[in-house]
């Protein structure tokens, strides 16, 4: 099995796309909270009445407000270790080195989870390094101690393998990464949106991806999962995406 | 020994592969043998599990493909030169195959050297000419240094240069006591190659056995054209030592006796010959003859009564 995690590893980090991809996460992740932390105006009313000098936990959002999009986009990650696989017909020289299927699953899952889990550590201490010194700069640094940092931080890292696991799971089941892409960025940032909007009080926290986001909003929302709840909720999507996906890439043609 | 029994594989309405059985002997090189369309690429993604069947087996001496603890070590497989991701090296490429088997790297640049890849190791395959990712598949096959290799179609689109390495290549690697299957749809190519055939149409098995056996009892395997001012006298005395004759215009052509028959009939009898010349079924015309029934797309017969 370390065997074939190993080759997994090299197989992601070999293509280039794959490479780009994961530069463009980590400059889109930490970029955009160190430039909002540069720029975003201290001293008026942000969202709860408060100016953001005086509330610890915007700012924390504030330096990490570029996750929205890197999350995202490790999706995207997880939709290419598989999807590529099948566009470049590399899955007939994978499984004719490996014909147990599930065990090359398995270890693209598990080198996935490792994977982001790592990539959102770093990215995630580095937001907080970057922008909190940004925000020490001009004079109002960031509080580590204030109600709820902790589980902004710790939410954001657990969400890396949970969206990477549900692309891994649509690319399995779509098979052809565009379509797959378009999938699990449209899916949350557009539909989700949509349907949250419109049926706040009846599907609406049934959507997985915001169900999962509860865990980093700061007040439990009216009719929305509470924080671990919602995040439970959402991993369990994403690992039935995945057992849906295995069970198809077993019984089709390669 | 490769064992293939019953398999059966439809795609929707078509039957690709029909009830399928045919074995395929170690230190031979086997010749997998039928048009275009008739089964063999199918035939040989489900020997490796690519492709489910809906009945039947392919076994490697007793066990299916996903028994093997490291395939890549006893069957290697070049299916499609084209199973490789362009912005990937030929080295890494090989390298990820290398480490899922448990194979020790070094063979990669063993076997890159092996083809003659060795240069370009490091370069990304997108670049590579078809030859070359032949030979990169060649060497994907070769990694493991198993004892069973199936090529579907390798000349395809190389050079007479590439064509007499790989079939060289090939024959070495039967020499080796290694059990070789590769398919073609050009039996000229094959009888170059191969020692013994396996030859399908629309998915069957039409016939197994070595390749002098396979154009020895195709068609009428030979025949004798023979002219003469005496062919009426002479056709009879064929006739009356047991051979076949059709007649023509002071000729006739015989089977099912030699040249040397004739010419001594004839000298026996005192008659005049103008011409008697040995005539062989050419491989493509055997090959034609013996898959005629199976070929799904013929070219339509030209009408008899035309004129
Ligand atoms: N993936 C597929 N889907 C549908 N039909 C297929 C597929 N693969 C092969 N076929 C059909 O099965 C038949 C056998 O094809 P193939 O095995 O490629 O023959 P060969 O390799 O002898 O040329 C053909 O009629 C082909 O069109
Ligand atoms: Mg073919």
């Amino acid at each position: 099995m370390i065997g074939l995690i190993r080759a997994e590893w090299l197989k992601l980090r070999s293509v280039r796309s794959n490479v780009i991809l994961m530069i463009s996460i980590a400059v889109l992740a930490v970029g955009l909270g160190a430039l909002l932390a540069a720029v975003v105006p201290l001293d008026d009313p942000g969202p709860n009445g408060l100016p953001l000098s005086l509330d610890p936990l915007i700012r924390v959002q504030l330096v990490t407000a570029g996750f929205g999009l890197g999350l995202a986009l490790l999706g995207v990650l997880g939709v290419q270790v598989i999807g590529q696989e099948y566009r470049f017909n590399t899955i007939r020289a994978t499984f004719a080195a490996t014909p147990r299927r599930g065990r090359v699953l398995a270890a693209k899952a598990v080198l996935l989870v490792v994977a982001t889990l790592l990539i959102a550590a770093i990215l995630v201490s580095l937001s907080v390094a970057i922008g909190g010194a940004i925000l020490a700069g001009r004079g109002v640094g960031l509080d580590m101690s204030a109600p709820g940092t902790w589980r902004l931080l710790i939410g954001t890292w657990l969400l890396a393998p949970g969206y990477a696991l549900a692309g891994f799971g649509v690319g399995m089941i779509l098979r052809q990464p565009i379509g797959s892409i378009v999938a699990v960025l449209a899916w949350p940032m557009v539909i989700e949106q949509i349907v949250v909007g419109f049926l706040t009080d009846s599907v609406g926290r049934w959507m997985p991806y915001h169900a999962g986001g509860q865990v980093v909003e700061e007040h439990a929302r009216e009719h929305m999962f509470g924080p671990w709840a919602g995040f439970a909720y959402f991993l369990g999507f994403a690992l039935v995406l995945c057992l849906i996906g295995a069970v198809l890439v077993q019984r089709r043609d390669a | 020994m490769l064992e293939v029994r019953h398999l059966t594989k439809r795609f929707g309405a078509v039957l690709a592969v029909n009830d399928l059985s045919f074995d395929v002997r170690e230190g031979r090189v086997t010749g997998f043998l039928g048009p275009n369309g008739s089964g063999k690429s199918t035939t040989m993604r489900i020997m490796l599990q690519l492709d489910r069947p809906q009945a039947g087996t392919a076994t490697f001496s007793g066990r299916s493909y996903r028994e093997l603890k490291h395939p890549l070590r006893e069957v290697g497989a070049l299916l499609d030169a084209g199973y490789v991701h362009p912005t990937r090296t030929a080295s890494k490429h090989l390298r990820y195959l290398a480490l899922s088997n448990s194979i020790p790297t070094r063979r990669v640049d063993e076997v890159l050297e092996l083809v003659g890849l060795g240069e370009v190791a490091d370069k990304r395959v997108g670049g590579f000419s078809l030859g070359m990712r032949q030979r990169l598949g060649l060497a994907g096959a070769l990694l493991g240094d198993p004892g069973v290799l199936l090529f579907d179609e390798p000349v395809n689109g190389l050079d007479p240069e590439g064509i007499l390495w790989v079939r060289t290549f090939m024959q070495r690697l039967a020499a080796e006591g290694r059990t070789v299957l590769v398919s073609s749809h050009l039996l000229s190519e094959m009888a170059l190659t191969a020692n013994d055939l396996v030859v399908i149409g629309r998915g069957q098995l039409i016939r197994q056995g070595s390749v002098d056996e396979f154009l020895n009892q195709t068609a009428s395997g030979g025949w004798v054209e023979v002219r003469s001012p005496q062919a009426e006298v002479l056709a009879a005395l064929v006739e009356g030592s047991g051979g076949r004759v059709t007649r023509g215009q002071g000729s006739f052509s015989a089977s099912g006796v030699t040249a040397a028959d004739v010419g001594e009939l004839a000298a026996a009898n005192g008659i005049v010959l103008h011409e008697l010349s040995p005539k062989q079924v050419s491989l493509e015309e055997a090959f034609i003859e013996a898959t005629r029934d199976a070929q799904q797309y013929t070219s339509a017969p030209l009408a008899d009564g035309a004129s």
